[in-house]
C-alpha cells in the first residue's frame, strides 16, 4: 500500500460521505468506491471507519437509510441525503472551500 | 433531536435485530469488496486477505458502530446494574437496613402525601367537569346566627329562588348532608346520608350504576307518583345487598320511613364534599316525612333556617364574572322572595352584600380546613425522617466505596474514566431506592388507609378515596431519585475522585480518608441538626396533647352518659316540647341505677355555639360587641349535679322556674369575673338579646346561682362567661329543637351499661324515639383527637429519626476508631491513657454533635412559625422544649459515640504493633 496518500483531516469525512449520496442513493461499499473514484484514490479512507460515520450522520438526521436490493440482488442499506443534509453539505463546502482557500493563501504568501 | 432518540430508543428495544443489520451491512460491504479484487484478477485467498486489511479490525468497527448507535450505553447501564446487584448482595445486612430505613422514609411520606393528594389537591372524584361549578356564598348568609357552620349555608326558600333562574347557568344544586337511621325499629343503624336537589345528580353529570338518578318530580314535596325514593352509594350496595340488581325497587326504611330505591350511584364518586361521603341520597323533597312537623321546608324555617350548600354549573364558556354580574342582577328579587318574615324589621340589610361564586374546584370540606395544617406539618415531619435516613444511607454507601478503594483504583488504572466509576455508584444508589421505594409503596397504601380510619370516628366517619394515582404515584418517584440524590452525590463524587495510584499503596491512607471524614461529619451534622427539630416537634405535640388531656374540665367526664333524642315523629306539638322533654328525664332519672338525669340544649363540646348580648340592669348600655357576649344553655333542674359542677353559691333550677314563674338565670365563676366584678351577683338582673344586630330580646333575667367554671365549646379555650337557663322557661321567637339532650351520671359503674336500661325506658315513653348514645368521655376524647394523633405520629418519628441518627453516629465513630487503630495502639504504647483515648474519639463527635444541635435549635426556631396553630399550652418557641430536645440528642449522640470509644480505649498496643 502505497504511502503517499493523503490522511483525511479530522472531521471532513461527514462532508466527503454527504457529497457521496447527494446524487443518488448508495450502499457503504459503493459511498466508499465512490470516494476513491472521486479522490482519484489520493485519499487514504480506512474503510472501517465508514460506518460509524454513516450511523453519526443518521442520528443528526443529515442522511436516512433503508434496506434496499441492490444491482446483485442481494439486500444492502441504502443511505440517502435528507433536506437538512443537503442543506449541511451546501454550508459545509462554502465553509470548506473558504478555509482552503484562505490556507492556500497563506501557504503561497509565506 | 427527535431522529437521534427514536434511534437511540429503537437500540435499547431491538438489540438483536441491530446487531443483525450491523452484520448484514458490513458483510455486505466485504463481499462486495472481494468481488471486486476478484474481479480485477486476484485469486480468493487474496482478495479477502486484502479486503480485511484494507477494511481494518471487523470487531474494533462494530464497536465503534454500537457506540454510533447508542447501544453502548445500554450495555454498560446494564452491566453497572449487575454489578450493583452483585455489590449490594455482598453486604446483605447493611443493603437490608438502607432498604428498610428507605422504604420507611419513602413510605411514610407517600402515604401522607396521598391524604393530602386526594384531601388538598384533587378535583371532585367522578363529576363531570368539576372546574364549571361554582358555590354560591355571601357576606352575611349566616346572618340570623342559626348557622353553626362555617361552611356559606342558604334556606330552602333561598334555595327556590335560585332553582327558578338556574336556566341562566348550567343549571343549579343544594345539598344537605345528614345522617340517617336505616333501622326499622330497635338498635340504631345510623349511615351518612344527604338530602339532593331533584337535578343534583344531573347537574354533577353523574349516572346511576343501576337504576336511574333523581328527577326534579322526585324533589316535589308529597309527590305521590312515585312516592319517597332514594339513591344508595355502591359502597352501600356492595355491602348490604350483595351488589344485586333486584334491589331496584326494594324498600329502604329511612329515619323509620319506607322509601324505595331507584338507583346506585357510580363507583369512583363520593359527592361533593370531600372526606365525607354518603350511603343513602334523598330528594331534599322528602325531607319533610323525616323531620316531621320540624320541617325546614315549611314556614317559618323554609325562611329561617340555613342548612343548604347550593352550588352552580356554570353554561359551557360562561365566565365567573359573567355568571356573578347574571346573578347579582337578580339579587333584589332573590332576597325579596327568601327573605325570613322574622328579619324583616332589618330587611335592608338581609342579603345587602353581594353574592360571590367561588369555584368548587376541589369540592367544599370542613376535613380539609380542619386537617391541612396538621397534615402538612405531618408531611414536613416525614420529610425530615426521610433525609436523616438518607444520610445514613450515604454514610452506609461511603464506607463501601472506602473498603473497595483498592478494586476502584485499580479500575482507574486501567483506563477506566471517572465518570464511569462515578455512575457506577449512583445506579447502585438508584437500585437502593427503588427497592425501597418498592417496599414503602405497600406500607404507604396500608399506611394512608390506617391512618384516615385513625382519624374517622363513629360519630363523623370519613371516607377518602386514595388511589394510587399519577400525582402520588410520581411524587413517590420523584421522592425515590432525590433520595438516590441526596445520599448517592456524596459516594459517587467519592468514587470519582480515587486516583490510580491508590492502587499501589496496599495499605494506602491517602486523602480519600481525610476527604471521606468531612463528608461524614457533614452528615452528622445533618441528622443530629434534623433529629433535633423532629424532637422539638415532637415534644411540642405531645405537650399540646397532654395539656389537652390534664385541661381541667370543670366536670366529671367519666361519669356521665350522653342520649341525643330525637323526637320528629313523635305525636307532639312544637309548643308542648319542653313539658314532654321534662316528661322523658323524669323517666330516665328513675331507672334503677341512675343517680342522675338532666336534659339540655347542647352538651360540652358538642359542637353546638349559642350566645346572647348581656346587659347588667343598672349599668350604662355598651353596644354589642363580643366582650358583651356570654355563652348559653337550656338545661332542666339537676343539670349541674349531673355533671359535677359544683354550685358556688344561690340555688339550682327547680319545678318552680317554669312558664309564667320568675325569669331566672344561673351563671358561671368567669360570668361573674367579666360582669360582676368584686360583686355578688346573686339577686342582680341582667337583660339578654341575641342575634348580631341584637334584634331579640330574651327579657329580664334574675341571677339565681353562681356555679364553676366549665369547658363549653372547646378543649382549647380559656372559661367562656356563661348563662344557663331553664329548658322550662325556653324563650326564643322559635320552637324547641325536636331533639333533646339528655346526660345521665350512674350511681355506681361505667356510664356505657347503662344505654340498654336508659333506652328502653325512653322508648316505652314513646316508641318512634331515636336515640344515639356516647359516653361524654368520649365526646372530650374525639374533639382532641387531631392532636392525639399528631403527637402519636410526630412522636413515633422522632424516635425513628433518633435511632437513624444514633445508628449513623456509631457507624462513623466506630469506622473512624477501626481506621486509626494503629495511630492509637502507637498512642497507647508511647503511654496515652485509655480515657485520654477516648477523648480523643469523643472530642471529635462532640463538636460535630454541637454544630449540629445550633444547626437543629436554628430551623426549629424558624419552622416553629408554621405550626404555632397546632400547639396549645405552650409557646411554639419554647426554650424548655429546646433544651430538653437539645438534652436527648446529646445523650443519644454519646452514647452513640460511647461504645466505640470505649472498644478504643481497650485497643493493646502489643497486638497493634505486632501487626505492623
Amino acid at each position: 500500500m502505497s504511502d503517499d496518500r493523503l490522511e483525511l483531516p479530522q472531521g471532513t469525512l461527514d462532508l466527503l460521505i454527504l457529497k457521496a449520496v447527494a446524487l443518488e442513493p448508495q450502499h457503504g461499499w459503493a459511498i466508499s468506491e465512490r470516494l476513491q473514484q472521486m479522490s482519484r484514490a489520493a485519499l487514504q479512507i480506512r474503510q472501517g471507519s465508514l460506518y460509524p460515520a454513516l450511523h453519526r450522520l443518521e442520528r443528526r438526521g443529515l442522511i436516512k437509510a433503508r434496506w434496499d436490493t441492490s444491482d446483485n440482488n442481494r439486500r444492502a442499506k441504502y443511505y440517502a441525503l435528507t433536506r437538512r443534509g443537503r442543506a449541511q453539505l451546501e454550508a459545509d463546502s462554502i465553509a470548506w472551500r473558504k478555509l482552503s482557500a484562505a490556507i492556500s493563501q497563506v501557504i503561497e504568501t509565506a | 433531536m427527535l431522529s437521534d432518540w427514536l434511534l437511540r430508543l429503537r437500540a435499547l428495544f431491538t438489540r438483536t435485530e441491530i446487531e443483525h443489520e450491523i452484520n448484514d451491512e458490513l458483510r455486505f460491504h466485504l463481499d462486495r469488496q472481494v468481488e471486486s479484487y476478484v474481479r480485477v484478477g486476484l485469486d480468493h485467498a487474496e482478495a479477502v486477505r486484502r479486503t480485511q486489511l484494507e477494511f481494518g479490525g471487523l470487531d474494533q468497527t462494530k464497536e465503534e458502530y454500537r457506540d454510533a448507535l447508542g447501544v453502548r450505553v445500554v450495555d454498560e447501564l446494564s452491566r453497572d446494574l449487575r454489578l450493583a446487584v452483585r455489590s449490594l448482595r455482598a453486604t446483605p445486612v447493611a443493603s437490608a437496613v438502607a432498604v428498610l430505613s428507605l422504604a420507611l422514609g419513602v413510605g411514610a411520606n407517600t402515604a401522607i402525601f396521598s391524604i393530602v393528594s386526594s384531601l388538598l389537591l384533587r378535583t371532585l372524584p367522578g363529576v363531570v367537569e368539576p372546574e364549571r361549578l361554582v358555590i354560591m356564598s355571601s357576606g352575611n348568609t349566616n346572618d340570623t346566627g342559626r348557622s353553626n357552620s362555617d361552611e356559606p349555608r342558604w334556606s330552602y326558600g333561598f334555595w327556590k329562588q335560585i332553582e327558578q333562574r338556574s336556566h341562566a347557568f348550567g343549571g343549579g344544586l343544594a345539598w344537605s348532608a345528614s345522617r340517617f337511621d336505616l333501622s326499622a325499629g330497635g338498635a340504631t343503624d345510623m349511615v351518612d346520608g344527604v338530602f339532593t336537589s331533584g337535578e343534583f345528580f344531573t347537574t354533577l353529570g353523574v349516572r346511576a350504576s343501576v337504576g336511574r338518578t333523581f328527577t326534579p318530580e322526585d324533589d316535589i314535596p308529597g309527590n305521590v307518583t312515585t312516592g319517597p325514593v332514594a339513591m344508595i352509594s355502591y359502597a352501600l350496595w356492595q355491602r348490604r345487598f350483595g351488589g344485586s340488581p333486584e334491589v331496584i325497587g326494594m324498600p329502604l326504611t329511612i329515619e323509620r320511613i319506607p322509601f324505595t330505591i331507584v338507583g346506585v350511584t357510580p363507583v369512583g364518586f363520593f359527592g361533593t364534599e370531600v372526606g365525607r361521603s354518603f350511603d343513602v341520597a334523598v330528594p331534599l323533597g322528602t325531607e319533610p316525612l323525616i323531620r316531621g312537623s320540624q320541617s325546614f321546608l315549611k314556614a317559618p324555617f323554609d325562611r329561617f333556617n340555613f342548612w343548604l350548600v347550593v352550588a352552580l354549573r356554570l353554561k359551557a364558556g360562561q365566565s365567573l364574572e359573567t355568571a356573578t354580574a347574571i346573578l347579582r342582577g337578580m339579587q333584589p328579587q332573590i332576597r325579596e322572595g327568601a327573605q325570613p318574615e322574622i328579619v324583616q324589621a332589618r330587611s335592608v340589610e338581609f342579603l345587602k352584600e353581594s353574592f360571590t361564586l367561588t369555584p368548587i374546584g376541589t369540592g367544599i370540606s370542613q376535613l380539609r380546613r380542619a386537617y391541612r395544617q396538621p397534615l402538612l406539618a405531618i408531611l414536613f415531619v416525614v420529610a425530615l425522617v426521610l433525609l436523616v435516613a438518607c444520610a445514613n444511607i450515604a454514610n452506609l454507601q461511603m464506607a463501601r466505596t472506602t473498603n473497595r478503594r483498592h478494586e476502584l483504583s485499580v479500575r482507574r488504572a486501567l483506563g477506566g474514566p471517572p465518570w464511569r466509576l462515578a455512575q457506577q455508584f449512583l445506579i447502585e444508589s438508584l437500585l437502593l431506592a427503588a427497592l425501597g421505594a418498592s417496599a414503602g409503596l405497600a406500607i404507604a397504601s396500608w399506611g394512608s388507609r390506617a391512618l384516615v380510619a385513625q382519624f374517622s370516628t363513629p360519630a363523623s366517619p370519613i371516607t377518602l378515596d386514595l388511589p394510587l394515582d399519577w400525582r402520588v404515584l410520581g411524587f413517590t418517584m420523584a421522592v425515590t431519585v432525590a433520595t438516590a440524590g441526596v445520599f448517592g452525590i456524596a459516594p459517587a463524587f467519592q468514587a470519582g475522585r480515587v486516583a490510580p495510584i491508590d492502587a499501589l499503596k496496599a495499605q494506602g491512607r491517602g486523602l480519600i480518608g481525610e476527604r471521606r471524614a468531612l463528608w461524614s461529619g457533614g452528615l452528622v451534622v445533618l441528622q443530629v441538626g434534623l433529629s433535633l427539630v423532629l424532637v422539638v416537634f415532637a415534644e411540642l405535640f405531645v405537650g399540646t396533647f397532654q395539656r389537652l388531656a390534664d385541661r381541667p374540665l370543670g366536670f366529671d367526664s367519666n361519669r356521665v352518659l350522653l342520649a341525643r333524642v330525637e323526637t320528629a315523629h313523635a305525636p307532639v306539638e312544637p309548643s308542648t316540647r319542653g313539658p314532654f322533654y321534662q316528661r322523658l328525664v323524669t323517666a330516665v332519672a328513675s331507672v334503677g341505677g341512675v343517680a342522675q338525669a338532666a336534659g339540655s340544649m347542647s352538651t360540652p363540646i358538642d359542637r353546638s355555639n349559642y350566645s346572647a348580648f348581656v346587659h347588667v340592669t343598672g349599668i350604662p348600655r355598651e353596644p354589642a360587641s363580643p366582650g358583651m357576649s356570654s355563652k348559653y344553655n337550656f338545661v332542666t333542674p339537676s343539670w349541674f349535679a349531673t355533671y359535677g359542677i359544683p354550685l358556688r353559691a344561690g340555688r339550682d333550677f327547680d319545678g318552680h322556674d317554669a312558664r309564667g314563674g320568675l325569669p331566672v338565670v344561673i351563671v358561671n365563676d368567669a360570668f361573674v369575673r367579666r360582669f360582676f366584678p368584686g360583686n355578688n351577683a346573686t339577686g342582680s338582673t341582667i337583660g339578654l338579646t341575641v342575634g348580631p344586630r341584637e334584634e331579640y330580646s330574651l327579657g329580664t333575667k334574675t341571677i339565681v346561682g353562681v356555679v364553676g367554671d366549665a369547658i363549653y365549646s372547646s378543649l382549647r379555650e380559656t372559661p367562656q362567661p356563661t348563662m344557663y337557663l331553664p329548658l322550662a322557661q325556653w324563650d326564643l321567637p322559635i320552637p324547641l329543637s325536636g331533639s333533646i339532650n339528655i346526660s345521665i351520671r350512674p350511681a355506681a359503674g361505667s356510664p356505657s351499661a347503662l344505654v340498654p336500661v336508659v333506652n328502653a325506658a325512653l322508648t316505652a315513653v314513646e316508641k318512634t324515639l331515636t336515640v344515639r348514645f356516647q359516653t361524654l368521655d368520649t365526646q372530650v376524647n374525639e374533639s382532641f383527637r387531631q392532636e392525639r394523633i399528631v403527637a402519636v405520629l410526630s412522636g413515633s418519628f422522632a424516635a425513628l429519626a433518633l435511632l437513624l441518627a444514633g445508628l449513623g453516629l456509631y457507624g462513623v465513630t466506630a469506622y473512624a476508631v477501626a481506621r486509626r487503630r494503629t495511630e492509637i495502639g502507637i498512642r497507647m504504647a508511647l503511654g496515652a491513657a485509655p480515657s485520654g483515648v477516648m477523648g480523643l474519639v469523643l472530642a471529635r463527635l462532640s463538636l460535630l454533635i454541637s454544630v449540629g444541635i445550633v444547626a437543629g435549635a436554628g430551623i426549629s426556631l424558624w419552622a416553629s412559625k408554621f405550626v404555632g396553630g397546632l400547639i396549645y399550652g405552650l409557646p411554639p418557641r419554647d426554650p424548655t422544649t429546646l433544651i430538653g430536645a437539645t438534652i436527648v440528642l446529646a445523650a443519644v449522640g454519646l452514647l452513640a459515640g460511647w461504645l466505640p470509644a470505649r472498644r478504643a480505649a481497650r485497643i493493646d498496643p502489643a497486638e497493634v504493633l505486632r501487626q505492623g
